[in-house]
């Protein structure tokens, strides 16, 4: 208690000679207020730092809801109220120390004004705040790093990738980084919530959303091995005074509400939003409706402020499929028969084709197969008993081998952060009997298709969003097609074990004249297809798929069709790609008669964000049976 | 106080781990899934639930702590060893059966291992931990349960780095 007393006394005396500066000071709070108050509360950095941001119908207010992010009742529409009440909050304060020290609530509030009314301020020490101080690890944060996960499939709301931050903690506190904090932000979903209520919630700004923080080891193991998706770190090159400026205000926007919108303001936009805090950055792609998180990663590599890149280092933090992948790349053939035959069971550990192997094979293949298990079970949580026992039968065999591995290292894939960008725009001409020349223009906001899947995406696979393909007809232009989603997965089947086996699924939501070269023919149609891949050289992905559509009754080729389709794809150097089609179509519930459509596309990159296509497809039931098609496409 | 009801609950009932925690060896510090009652708190499926939607909000340790932690017997330290066992239970054995790894690294860090510390007491965890997962039943274990040994094992391997 005595020690607490004599702890306090400085603080008294700060604030005695603050409040006595107040007082006598020519340059009190109200003369401060009528000179420059008002300037300071249009300065980019507070608005900022209250998140103000232009609303579609309404004049700029913040966007966050918590009325506790504001000390002005109506902080949240005015940033001058906010301002004076912040201030008169700061220099009123009785006690500087405790966590409710309005100084502990906003620290990066008070760094800024303190920085901008010297005076003011100058008899106010910084107040002592424990809880902040230990989120900071005594001031050790000495780095921040974004973190991008790719795409999953398995949500709708991470199709594109997430993004997150990291506060990397001086050595000794986290050397590999699992300790290190993270911060994410995310809506707030009940549990078991309907899937299409959720699309719409997510989509219409239904769902309320905030910062969390938590160890980047849970975030590494829930996308690493959970849901298979590799992590990126971009490291980011910021001064010290940065990187406690965008902790002080991530400590204020920590568990405060905003609204959450899928497309715009969404993980992506908040990050970059808490990063430009830093000043002088601007890191979320101005001009449209979304924000892409692979997008966002691609405008931190490419920022560059004195000379010096934003980005200091990359590093890769492979999934377990990656790493099982790796590892099973590395083995020999005997190895992976091996392999293949404890898990088919026709060997166990006590045979001799298990135990004549030496330890380091032995290590090797147990590896491999720990990282199957998990594998093929993920997400763990979820895993089959008998993969339960299967897993804990190698980690118990692994046990009984000597520690150590002798694993090679890992390689990573291509580095999202210098891919392509991930919209697309592609202007071009098309021609086919003599009234359907003219122009072809396709606008694809995301992301990929399957001959320009790049870094971070699933070769030859597919995945788009909104996209509109229009054709002019002579005197018509016509909407050929507007997919509003459409998604061909291409499961990677590396090692073609069970439950790793080559498959592919389509679905396709979309509107398309149901008749090539028509142009009142345009019709709602869901597709679906599933089917299996063949790899016979690693330039070459074959595929052979079945397919059914529903659409329109009101078409006259009936409500339900089916089909086969093959497809050929090569990539026989970087940058360039030719993909063969044949699809046979059958109308089950018309007169319509069947038909074969076939086609080839060839696509050449001519520079990381320019291609050139031709294309060539004949559709003998069509009004438009043969059309050559060439376009050159930007990446925006 | 609900949080403690359904520990307490789910605790009275597993007459394991229940023994496993008065079995525990003489010096060691307490063991957060049993003694501070963290197992209710952090094995629910809401958690996971909430995960898989990629929505987070005011989950792990720092609510967890302040929901069941008793400053006397439950330090801070205890609890985020507890909870990153929990939280990377699959990786860290493996990891631990290899014998190397940043998980396993990471868990005897928050241990209070030093560097130099780190070989002797991840060597010692190892054979602790082989016994845990050699035991008949280890799959079937509920999680909570796998985890508290394992916690067990990474507590006396660390007593040689807080000497």
């Amino acid at each position: 208690l005595v020690a607490r007393f004599f702890f306090y006394i400085p603080v008294f005396v700060k604030h005695l000679l603050a409040i006595s500066l107040l007082l006598l000071s020519p340059l009190c709070f109200a003369s401060v207020e009528q000179r420059t108050l008002a300037t300071l509360a249009k300065h980019h950095v507070w608005l900022k730092l209250l998140n103000y941001e232009d609303a579609l119908l309404e004049s700029a207010q913040s966007a966050v809801t918590s009325p506790e992010f504001f000390i002005s009742p109506d902080g949240r529409h005015d940033p001058l109220l906010e301002m004076q009440a912040t201030i008169r909050a700061f220099t009123s304060a009785t006690s500087g120390s405790g966590d409710e020290h309005p100084g502990c609530r906003f620290p990066a509030r008070w760094i800024w004004l303190s920085e901008q009314l010297p005076q003011l301020f100058a008899g106010l020490g910084p107040a002592h705040c424990p809880r902040y101080l230990e989120w900071t690890g005594n001031n050790t944060v000495e780095s921040i790093s974004v973190i991008f996960a790719t795409g999953f499939l398995g949500n709708p709301a991470s199709y594109y990738g997430h993004t997150m931050l990291k506060l990397n903690f001086t050595t000794g506190v986290g050397a590999s980084g699992l300790l290190d904090s993270s911060l994410n932000y995310g809506a707030i979903v009940p549990n078991d919530e309907n899937m299409l209520r959720y699309i719409y919630k997510g989509v219409t700004g239904g769902y309320e959303g905030g910062f969390s923080q938590i160890g980047f080891y849970f975030h590494n193991h829930n996308y690493g091995d959970n849901e298979l998706r590799d992590l990126w770190e971009y490291r980011l090159n910021l001064r010290r005074a940065e990187v406690n400026f965008v902790l002080a205000h991530a400590w204020e926007v920590l568990g405060k509400k905003y609204d959450y919108y899928f497309f715009r303001r969404n993980c992506a936009f908040r990050m970059a939003k808490l990063l430009e805090i830093a000043g002088d950055l601007d890191l979320v792609p101005a001009y449209r409706p979304w924000t892409i998180p692979q997008a966002h990663v691609q405008m931190i590599a490419q920022t560059a402020r004195n000379g010096q890149p934003l980005v200091s280092d990359v590093l890769y933090h492979p999934s377990r499929q990656s790493r099982f992948y790796g590892r099973y790349s590395n083995l020999n053939d005997f190895e992976k028969q091996l392999l293949a035959r404890l898990i088919s069971k026709t060997v166990n550990f006590e045979g001799n084709g298990y135990t004549s192997l030496p330890t380091a094979n032995r290590k090797r293949v147990l590896d491999a197969l720990m990282d199957y298990w998990q594998f093929v079970g993920s997400p763990w949580p979820k895993a089959s008993e008998e993969i339960r026992q299967q897993h804990a039968m190698a980690l118990k065999q692994r046990f009984k081998e000597p520690g150590g591995s002798n694993s090679q290292p890992l390689s990573s894939p291509g580095d999202p952060a210098i891919a392509r960008a991930p919209s697309y725009v592609g202007l071009g001409a098309g021609f086919g009997a003599g009234s359907q020349n003219g122009l072809r223009v396709r606008i694809r906001p995301a992301y990929y298709d399957a001959l320009d899947a790049s870094n971070g995406h699933v070769p030859n696979a597919s995945l788009t969003m909104g996209e509109l393909w229009l054709a002019n007809y002579g005197s018509r232009t016509t909407i050929e097609r507007f997919d509003l989603v459409s998604i061909d997965s291409v499961a990677p089947g590396v090692s073609g074990l069970p439950g790793d086996s080559p498959h592919l699924w389509g679905l396709r939501l979309s509107a398309e004249q149901r008749v090539r070269g028509c142009t009142s023919c345009l019709t709602p149609k869901l597709h679906g297809s599933i089917g299996r891949k063949w790899n016979p050289a690693s330039s070459v992905f074959v595929g052979a798929e079945l397919s059914g559509n529903a659409q329109s009754s009101k078409s006259s080729d009936g409500m339900i069709q089916f089909g086969a389709r093959a497809s050929v794809i090569m990539t026989p150097v970087h940058g360039a790609g030719i993909r063969l089609l044949a699809e046979r179509r059958y109308f089950a519930s018309s007169k319509r008669k069947n038909s074969t459509l076939t086609s080839v596309e060839g696509r050449l990159e001519l520079t990381r964000n320019h291609d050139l296509r031709v294309a060539f497809v004949r559709d003998p039931d069509a009004k438009l049976s043969r059309e050559w098609r060439l376009m050159t496409g930007y990446y925006w | 106080m609900k949080k403690f009801l359904i520990a307490a609950t789910l605790l009275m009932a597993g007459n394991t781990l229940t023994a496993m925690a008065s079995d525990k060896v003489a010096g060691a510090g307490p063991n957060p899934y049993s003694d501070c009652g963290i197992g209710a708190a952090l094995f629910t499926d809401t958690k996971w639930a909430a995960v898989t939607s990629n929505v987070i909000w005011d989950i792990g340790t720092t609510a967890v702590t302040s929901a069941t932690m008793s400053p006397q017997t439950c330090n801070g330290k205890s609890m985020k060893v507890a909870a990153f066992i929990k939280d990377t239970y699959e990786q860290l054995v493996e990891e631990t059966a290899t014998g190397e790894g940043a998980h396993l690294t990471a868990v005897l860090q928050l241990a209070g291992c030093s560097a130099a510390q780190l070989p002797q007491a991840a060597s010692t965890l190892r054979d602790a931990v082989g016994v845990v997962v050699s035991q008949d039943g280890y799959s079937a274990m509920p999680s909570m349960e796998k985890a508290f040994q394992v916690y067990s094992a990474v507590d006396q391997s660390a007593t040689v780095c807080n000497i």
